[in-house]
């Protein structure tokens, strides 16, 4: 089951955003972290995470640094800041507000008839 | 089984990046970014650890369709002009995580180049013009020039300073070098006679924006002031904003009431005011500049202007100048009764007097 196009883009911040809180990391392992959590049903076009982590850095929300890897290459690592934290915290209770609504709109109900 | 054709991977990634430099919208640093991805997923695909042009064709295609990374990308980067240009071109690092070394090094070497075009013209205006003016007549002045032609020589100077050495330095690493110094110098040279005005006019209006921004701040600069023996007026020279100073303004002010009145300006660059005579009787007050003698009664501003000589004239080399020899400077200035005053040039035996009451009024 692929997400509709609108509700990929509404979720890429707190699930970047949530990502980060665990730790650094770069622009592959956070696609791979996403396709594995979502058992491969979040196909984002791998493409289009890096003007997203550009933008959450321009709003001061993440930092990032280069460094050589593992394997050698410089890398860019991203690093969740105070204020991104805080962000993700007003997220969560979004979602998690919308999250209770719809579970409650789509318990099973008594049948009148 | 078929022959297998070798995969060059560096070429393939080689044009697609060129794909993404066209398209616009994609810094350096982002491409390096999404090269970097590339090469994971690449490694990720890559079977018995050989990648093949299947691998890149599946990890370029996961990556995403350059229009539209190119479209998102800009929306992202949106600095255009010299801000874009300079985040594009120089800052930008490689996957090495050095600077773009090419580009970089024709900037700089170019910008230095600019530099000693820059100074050597100005150098050779300044010493060929100016030599034997009389911006080196007086102490003062030849002060005055060598801070203005130091101040402008210092801004070409850091150009070549700088963006020579940095780029001298830099050059060492590239292979062809002689591509990057012709691909500076040329538009360098090309571009030269705007080096050249441009230290022209820093000279001159050195002075200019020093004067216009002490006047717009504190007022223009008062060289002389006398007040007349009674204490009504006062009389006083500004030096006014100038690209080539002197630009002595003459003036006269009523105290009571505090206003004051333009009597004459002196020719800009020329004439200076020596000094000012107040009649004992507070009527007349004399302005003596280097070239003139100018007498004006307060009551009515009349004026008199008696020139003292020195003529101006085309040298040979087709410079402007004034000859200072020829004048003959007064003597002895006094006012024997009043509205009347006497001068005496120089060697004279004569004193001259002029009876203000018969002058047609300037005022």
């Amino acid at each position: 089951m692929a997400l509709s196009k609108d509700l990929v883009a509404a979720s890429a911040t707190p699930l970047i955003l949530s990502i980060l809180a665990e730790g650094e990391s770069y622009g592959y392992a956070i696609i791979k972290r996403v396709r594995r959590l979502s058992n491969d049903n979040i196909q984002w076009s791998d493409g289009m995470l890096y003007p997203v982590l550009h933008r959450l850095e321009q709003q001061g929300l993440i930092e990032s640094n280069m460094r050589t890897s593992d394997s050698g290459r410089k890398r860019k690592y991203y690093r969740i800041k105070d204020e991104g934290t805080k962000i993700l915290k007003q997220q969560k209770n979004q979602w998690m507000l919308v999250h209770s609504i719809l579970e409650k709109l789509w318990e099973k109900r008594p049948c009148l008839t | 089984m078929g022959e297998e054709t070798l995969f060059d991977l560096n070429d393939a990634i080689a044009k697609w990046r060129r794909k993404l430099r066209e398209n616009g919208g994609i810094r350096r640093a982002d491409m390096d970014e999404l090269e970097n991805h590339l090469r994971d997923e690449m490694e990720h695909l890559a079977r018995n650890g050989k990648i093949t042009e299947q691998d890149f064709d599946a990890a370029s295609a996961q990556l995403g369709d350059i229009n539209v990374l190119s479209e998102e990308f800009s929306k992202v980067n949106n600095d255009s002009g010299l801000i874009g240009i300079i985040n594009n071109e120089v800052i930008s690092m490689n996957s090495d995580g050095n600077y773009r070394s090419d580009r970089f090094i024709m900037m700089l070497l170019f910008i230095g180049f600019c530099g000693i075009i820059g100074w050597l013209g100005t150098t050779g205006w300044m010493l060929h013009g100016w030599t034997n003016s009389h911006h080196w007549a007086t102490f003062g002045n030849a002060l005055q020039t060598i801070g203005r032609f130091s101040f402008s020589c210092s801004f070409f100077l850091l150009f070549a300073l700088f963006g020579m050495s940095w780029g001298l330095k830099l050059l060492k690493r590239v292979r062809n070098k002689m591509r990057f110094v012709l691909k500076s110098l040329i538009p360098a040279f090309i571009l030269s006679p705007i080096y050249i005005f441009i230290g022209m006019a820093i000279i001159l209006t050195t002075s200019w924006w020093g004067g216009w921004a002490r006047a717009a701040f504190i007022g223009h600069r008062i060289v002389q002031s006398q007040v007349s023996p009674d204490g009504k007026f006062e009389a006083y020279v500004a030096d006014m904003p100038s690209i080539d100073p002197p630009n002595h303004y003459l003036y006269i002010r009523e105290k009571q009431g505090n206003i004051s009145k333009e009597i004459a300006r002196l020719a800009e660059d020329v004439d200076s005011i020596q000094k000012i005579h107040w009649s004992q009787y507070s009527d007349i007050v004399v302005f003596e500049s280097w070239f003139n003698l100018i007498a004006v009664r307060v009551n009515d501003y009349r004026m008199i202007k008696i020139p003292l000589g020195g003529e101006k004239h085309w040298r040979k080399n087709h410079t402007f100048w004034v000859d200072y020899n020829d004048v003959t400077h007064p003597e002895a200035i006094e006012f024997p009764e009043p509205g009347v005053f006497s001068y005496r040039l120089e060697g004279a035996v004569e004193t001259k007097n002029i009876d203000m009451e018969s002058l047609e009024s300037d005022g």
